[in-house]
């Protein structure tokens, strides 16, 4: 690409100097009034050079970045540039006594002021209808309509004025000029649009060029009583400007293009040498092509080192003949799993020291080449850091467990000895002090309550889950049998749907969340018996539980405080607990790889639902996952 | 066939918490007041005592007991550790070993039953209900269920 931009500057230089020798050389002249044939054929022979050299220019700059107005441009003046060129042939066989080719400038003219009005127009068009600019089948359109007019153009000029010199009588009596001043018009006020709308790239140009071919037209209809008239001269040289014009313009978007790339690789190049991530790149045989710095840091090569090397020199001898698999397996139509995946792996320093990576791969053609392109992050931080992380979650649940189960012990002696207190001063103890007993006892009793909820929620949270197939029916039917006491005190009545799932989870922690429950649908009544359903559905390939009771309810400000640990909304006085029921419910439901919400209102009671996996599913268990997966995949 | 009282039943009970063994002795001595309980605080001290080193060096001092009672959590050397080393020595291996612990955990009862111990108790935080309980277990080991050392004792008698 680089040379390809080179040469517009270069261009830019070149036609300045040609097209301003050109200028003086026909303007002094035209001036002089000396030899006006040789001077209209300079003239003449620059608005070719220039047409031409516009018109290539122009359908290059179409190629670089699509834009529909550069083609329409372009073609335009290649056609004008070959209708000039005819003119300049015509002129000097006129000179010569050749009056058959004789052919107005005015052809040119005409068509090149109808094609850009045409194009302009058309996109301005397009604008109403809110049709995208860019697509092809439009600018086709579009090219048809220009050619159909140009056509048309060349038809009145064979009717009307073959071979015949035009002599004007009359400023009326050039209706070709009128034509292309009108059209001139058209085209110096559709870019005048396009520029006021913020496309500031060839836009002014064209609204300058047009506005002096239009001139140049003018100066033709007011001042040329024949074909050398008083204004010939001054409206060839006003319009020898505007071909300048256009070309300039081509030129300037020619070179912002070119600035801009440089800038844009820059750019690129700025946030590839000082990124902390590896970039490297490899060809289909795996060998290295491109590196950037912070791969020199990262394995400890030098760029030169590892450049032509294979990029297995930077794996761990046990990845390298996965690794050559991997890229003799490539095929750009089947789905990689390599390609566009996080992986962590590890890699090889120079020294043969190995750390943890993560590893990204995309994949692109480059000059028709398939190329890797790996992207290396030392994650031996992250590493550490989620070891540590992981050790201390470990210790926080062991501590929990310890905890819990420690301060059982000093609560049942606490308890226990109060109890052989009373008995072994039987009558003698003073009704205040029982009373003080009293306090101590229940104190206790009320701390055994929370060491055992912490315990029930450290081992929802840490217990191994036994993976089977468990019958909800199962489950309820254990928890009816548990609190069969509480049902008959409470006179509820627990139904269950008529078919209820196998599930695969844990049998005793999903026993657990019924339990939990259900107990609170009996807990948490108000003054009718409760009443109790546990329903189920399939929603998206797993089930959906639902455990609904008639009870108080919840309000909704409180719906996710509930599943908090020890959280709870009632006195002590009116409903007993501790609150850590439905954050053992959570949990469990969690590690099963489901969820869980309430639908609820005051006095109409609560809904619980939540989702499990269906048995003969490939359950997800959030926890289930180990590196070795990542390794396989 | 009752043999119970012709001789004075020996249980040894491991617990590393005094107030609990506090608690055990009254229990039992609650139900049966010949009982001769002997404490120790962890299973190092129980291997002592049952294969008579250290303190426990004359067999007159350590009676050869008729159940053991060990707690799970014991510093040195824990309940489960002592249970297999009493089932792999071929002298001990067929001592009625009763667990008595604050552990509801089902893996420690599942593991507890593998290695052979012959009942699993959770120690009640009802002081009734944990009562009672000591009550069955010596009923049952000291009273309803044959033991070697009840043969042996009828075997020494018959000759």
């Amino acid at each position: 690409m680089s040379s390809a931009m080179e040469m517009p500057r270069r261009a830019v230089l070149v036609t300045v100097m040609a097209v301003g020798v050109v200028l003086v050389i026909a303007f002094s002249r035209l001036v002089s009034g000396s030899n006006l044939s040789g001077a209209h054929t300079f003239v003449a022979a620059s608005v070719v050079f220039a047409s031409f050299t516009t018109g290539i220019l122009a359908i290059f700059r179409y190629y670089l970045r699509r834009d529909s107005i550069f083609f329409f441009i372009g073609l335009a003046f290649l056609s004008a540039s070959v209708m000039d060129g005819y003119h300049l042939l015509a002129e000097g066989a006129h000179v010569h006594g050749d009056v058959s080719l004789l052919w107005s400038p005015d052809a040119s003219r005409l068509y090149l002021a109808i094609a850009l009005a045409v194009s302009v127009g058309a996109l301005e068009l397009l604008r109403v209808f809110e049709v995208e600019e860019g697509k092809w089948e439009n600018d086709l359109t579009i090219l048809l309509a220009f050619v159909a007019c140009g056509a048309l153009a060349f038809w009145y000029f064979s009717l009307v004025r073959v071979g015949q010199p035009i002599v004007f009588s009359s400023p009326l009596n050039h209706p070709v000029a009128f034509a292309a001043l009108f059209a001139f018009v058209i085209v110096a006020i559709g870019f005048f649009r396009r520029w006021r709308r913020g496309n500031n790239d060839i836009e002014p140009w064209m609204v300058f060029a047009a506005i002096f071919a239009a001139l140049a037209e003018a100066v033709t209809i007011l001042f040329s009583k024949g074909p050398v008239g008083e204004g010939f001269g001054v409206a060839h040289i006003i319009n020898d400007v505007s071909y300048g014009i256009v070309l300039f313009g081509v030129l300037a978007s020619l070179n912002t293009i070119y600035r801009e790339e440089k800038e844009g690789r820059q750019h690129y190049a700025a946030i590839v040498n000082t990124t902390e991530e590896a970039i490297l790149t490899i060809d289909a045989k795996g060998m290295i092509i491109t590196v950037n710095p912070a791969a020199e840091w990262m394995f400890g090569y030098r760029v030169e080192d590892l450049i032509g090397k294979n990029v297995k020199v930077l794996m761990p001898e046990r990845f390298r003949a996965e690794h050559d698999n991997h890229v003799a397996g490539y095929r750009p139509t089947t789905p990689s799993k390599v390609i566009g995946v996080d992986r962590q792996l590890e890699g090889r320093r120079l020294d043969g020291s190995i750390f943890p990576l993560e590893l990204q791969i995309t994949t692109a053609l480059v000059k028709d080449e398939r190329v890797f392109i790996g992207l290396m992050h030392d994650i031996t931080k992250r590493m550490s850091a989620q070891k540590q992380i992981e050790q201390q979650v470990k210790d926080l649940e062991e501590f929990n467990y310890v905890v819990s189960h420690d301060l059982q012990e000093p609560l049942r002696t606490l308890t226990n000895y109060c109890k052989l207190l009373i008995d072994d001063m039987g009558g003698r103890i003073p009704d205040e002090a029982r009373e003080d007993i009293r306090y101590i006892t229940e104190a206790a009793a009320r701390m055994r309550c929370l060491v055992n909820d912490l315990l029930q929620l450290s081992r929802a949270t840490n217990q191994e889950l036994t993976r089977a197939p468990v019958n909800i029916g199962d489950c309820v039917e254990t928890v009816k049998r548990d609190l069969h006491s509480a049902i008959a005190e409470s006179d509820a009545t627990i139904k269950c749907a008529h078919h209820l799932p196998t599930v695969l989870g844990d049998q005793t922690l999903l026993t657990s969340v019924f339990q939990n429950l259900i107990s609170n649908g009996i807990k948490f009544r108000n003054d009718q018996p409760p009443r109790i359903e546990v329903g189920a559905q399939r929603v998206n390939g797993s089930w959906e539980i639902s455990v609904t009771d008639n009870g108080i309810g919840i309000e909704d400000g409180y719906r996710d405080q509930i599943f908090g640990a020890f959280k709870r909304l009632h006195g002590r006085k009116a409903y007993d607990g501790t609150g850590i029921g439905l954050a053992v419910v959570k949990k469990i439901i969690e590690r099963h790889g489901g969820n869980i919400r309430v639908d609820s209102a005051p006095d109409k009671g609560s809904k619980f639902i939540f989702t499990l996996p269906h048995h003969s599913d490939e359950a997800v268990f959030p926890d289930g996952d180990s590196l070795a997966d990542v390794w396989r995949a | 066939m009752n043999i119970s009282s012709e001789k004075q039943h020996v249980v040894l009970l491991a617990d590393d918490n005094v107030a609990d063994q506090r608690l055990f002795q009254r229990a039992l001595l609650r139900h049966d007041p010949d009982i001769d309980l002997r404490v120790v605080s962890d299973g190092e001290e129980v291997m002592d005592y049952l294969k008579h080193r250290g303190p426990y060096r004359d067999p007159n001092t350590a009676p050869k007991p008729d159940l053991v009672l060990l707690d799970i959590n014991m510093p040195r050397m824990d309940g489960k550790r002592t249970l297999r080393e009493i089932r792999e020595d071929h002298v001990l291996k067929g001592l009625p070993v009763v667990f008595m612990t604050t552990s509801d955990d089902g893996r420690d009862v599942r593991d507890s039953y593998e290695l052979g111990v012959n009942a699993y108790l959770v120690k009640s935080p009802n002081i009734d209900e944990f009562f009672s309980a000591m009550e069955t277990v010596v009923r049952f080991w000291l009273g309803v269920a044959w033991l070697p050392t009840k043969m042996r004792q009828m075997e020494k008698e018959q000759a």
